[in-house]
């Protein structure tokens, strides 16, 4: 459960980058790992990467902490070829990494975090990737029966993978996120060299975030229920607030579109992008910051009508700006809302870029001051709002309306 | 020592607040805790669960496993039944307030809701909103809920009250004071409606 996206797994940035990763476990390995990725990033002289997962970002734990050190003196970079990425210095530094690449893979085994635990029963060694650890080490509080690999680091020394390999006569592999090194060692043959499971075999699922209930079912040990959850409890949707001015945008925008079944309404990431869900089911996109724009431009291009945007007023300082400067440049025929709460609500209610100078930021851009007005949106200007955006939707050019009304959770907190 | 819980309720009920409550009493304790949330939208008015675990020793997964909290605390009654599946079915309780935060048109008949939680084996059901109303604080009832929960976890009253002096320290002492009497009046009640609840270890 994540509130945007599925949840990416950093592991292939890293690889992708050829740059070691550090996963922690534990909130407190999370603590030592930063503080040892600072190190061995000023020692290689390259970034060191740190993955978190979902459940170690929405959690909190005691930690005991080290007394921290000094601030580093500054010290601005003088070898430009290492920051200038012209080609000819991006390809000896390309050659120079990949050549290091060996050494940086083996120096793995000397440092802490990829560690071996011997155990008995050698008919399954299990590979376990940061939290992972942790559903194993819940599921078997007096030491696992099994060889287990923890790995916390990336990439991993290939002596270590070949000592667990005489360790144990298959793997189990229980990682966060995506089968990244399940894949690898399974390779791309129906059969591997040695018996492998994980989430590709269905042994875990493919999708979704470990449990320790899904790493016992896993490991086929018994799994305790609770009480079954009564048929009458019916899923809780998230909701805008009562009084959320979004809502009132929504209201005059489906009044509008209600007469152009063909037009579509590109959004954006905020809480407006429930206007996705009833009862307001107003919006067809969300995408990524800023794409309701270029994609209402693009869409308006190839001939969409109406094409419009709705966008927040961070999300638009954001990201927002060079889609805008974009259609203004081509005349693209679409239509703009800003939906200015005057702050980051979703996240908490952080100042927002734009607050104060939102018109002067789209007049800067070349939006005609005949088509960028402010518009209040509340229930008793519904129809002077809906006339408002039925006429800019007949402008053939970039109109912008700014819906304004704070956030409700920010004035109540005031 | 070793207590699993689950805090379930709305976005905006000040679920992670509890959270942060019982966690303070932890660490005066010198216990281990961890806590992890699982929300979508945190503001937006969906179902939002914390599981809280504490231990005099250290804990390993962030996620309580099914059948294992002792207490589900939930603000409201439809998310009380939410989480079943995680509460202990030979001793855990479940406390739960009555007041309903209707966010959807298919909200089920409280009443419904009322008789599912009564079957429980280990309930206590009573409307944290109406107390805190009742003592001029209607935005405690998320502490009214603390202290109907209080005599199921493994603190002292006072342990808990100090974490309230403590979090609510920076708004003044007429706000510590007013958290403190929907603390007390939530726990008296609880006692005398579920007269000797099992004594945590």
């Amino acid at each position: 459960m994540h509130s945007s996206q599925n949840e990416q797994d950093s592991r292939f940035y890293a690889h992708f980058a050829s740059v070691p990763l550090l996963e922690p476990s534990t909130q407190q390995e999370a603590y030592e790992m930063v503080r040892a990725a600072f190190d061995y990033s000023e020692q290689l002289r390259l970034p060191v990467a740190v993955r978190l997962v979902t459940r170690l970002a929405h959690s909190r734990a005691d930690v005991r902490t080290a007394s921290s050190r000094p601030e580093n003196p500054l010290q601005p970079a003088s070898e430009p070829s290492r920051w200038v990425l012209l080609p000819v210095h991006a390809r000896r530094n390309w050659a120079e990494l990949t050549a290091r690449w060996p050494s940086i893979t083996a120096e793995s085994a000397t440092l802490p975090w990829n560690r071996l635990i011997p155990g008995s029963d050698r008919r399954l060694g299990i590979v376990a990737c940061g939290i992972a650890f942790n559903y194993l080490q819940e599921l078997f509080p007096n030491g696992c029966p099994y060889p287990v690999l923890k790995i916390g680091h990336y990439p991993i020394a290939t002596s270590i993978l070949d000592d667990f390999r005489k360790a144990a006569d298959a793997w189990l592999f229980l990682e966060e996120g995506a089968p990244f090194l399940e894949a690898q060692i399974r390779g791309p043959f129906s059969m591997s060299a040695f018996p492998v499971h994980g989430r590709l075999d269905g042994r875990l699922p493919r999708t979704g975030e470990l449990s320790p209930d899904l790493v016992a079912q896993a490991l086929e040990l018994p799994v305790s229920e609770g009480h079954p959850v009564p048929p009458l409890v019916a899923p809780r949707p998230p909701i805008l607030c009562r009084g959320c001015p979004h809502a009132d945008t929504y209201d005059f925008i489906r009044d509008v579109m209600a007469g152009y079944p063909g037009g579509r309404i590109f959004s954006d990431i905020g809480c407006y992008t429930l206007g996705a869900l009833p009862p307001y089911s107003t919006i067809h996109t969300c995408v990524d910051m800023g794409a309701a724009i270029t994609m209402a431009k693009g869409a308006a291009d190839a001939g969409l009508f109406p094409s419009l945007a709705v966008i927040g007023d961070s999300t638009f300082a954001h990201s927002g700006l060079t889609g805008l400067l974009d259609a203004v440049a081509e005349n693209s025929p679409i239509t703009v809302i800003i939906l200015d709460n005057e702050t980051t609500g979703m996240t908490g209610g952080q100042e927002s870029l734009s607050s104060g100078r939102l018109e002067s930021m789209v007049a800067g851009l070349g939006v005609a001051p005949d088509h960028l007005a402010v518009l209040t949106p509340l229930p008793r200007f519904r129809q002077d709002n809906a006339q408002r955006l039925r006429a800019e939707i007949g402008h053939q050019g970039v109109s912008v309306l700014i819906a304004r009304r704070p956030c409700i959770q920010i004035r109540k907190g005031t | 020592m070793r207590f699993d819980m689950i805090i379930a309720g709305v976005g905006g009920q000040g679920i992670l607040t509890i959270s942060a409550l019982i966690g303070r009493a932890a660490l005066a304790k010198g216990w281990h805790l961890k806590q992890s949330e699982v929300h979508g939208m945190a503001q937006r008015g969906g179902a939002v669960q914390s599981h809280l675990r504490l231990s005099d020793r250290p804990i390993h997964s962030d996620l309580v496993p099914r059948g294992r909290a002792r207490l589900i605390l939930a603000t409201e009654p439809l998310e009380a039944l939410r989480y079943l599946p995680w509460l202990d079915p030979r001793e855990g309780w479940l406390v739960a307030n009555e007041e309903p935060v209707r966010t959807m048109d298919a909200y089920p008949d409280p009443s419904a809701l009322y008789a599912a939680i009564r079957s429980l084996p280990r309930h206590f059901l009573f409307n944290a909103d109406a107390l805190a109303r009742r003592l001029q604080a209607p935005r405690a009832a998320n502490i009214a809920m603390l202290g109907a929960a209080s005599p199921y976890l493994p603190f002292e009253p006072e342990t808990l009250e100090a974490a309230l002096a403590a979090q609510f320290a920076r708004k003044g002492n007429a706000v510590v004071e007013a958290n403190q009497a929907v603390f007390r009046a939530a726990r008296q009640a609880a006692l005398q409606a579920v007269p000797s609840p099992s004594a945590p270890p």
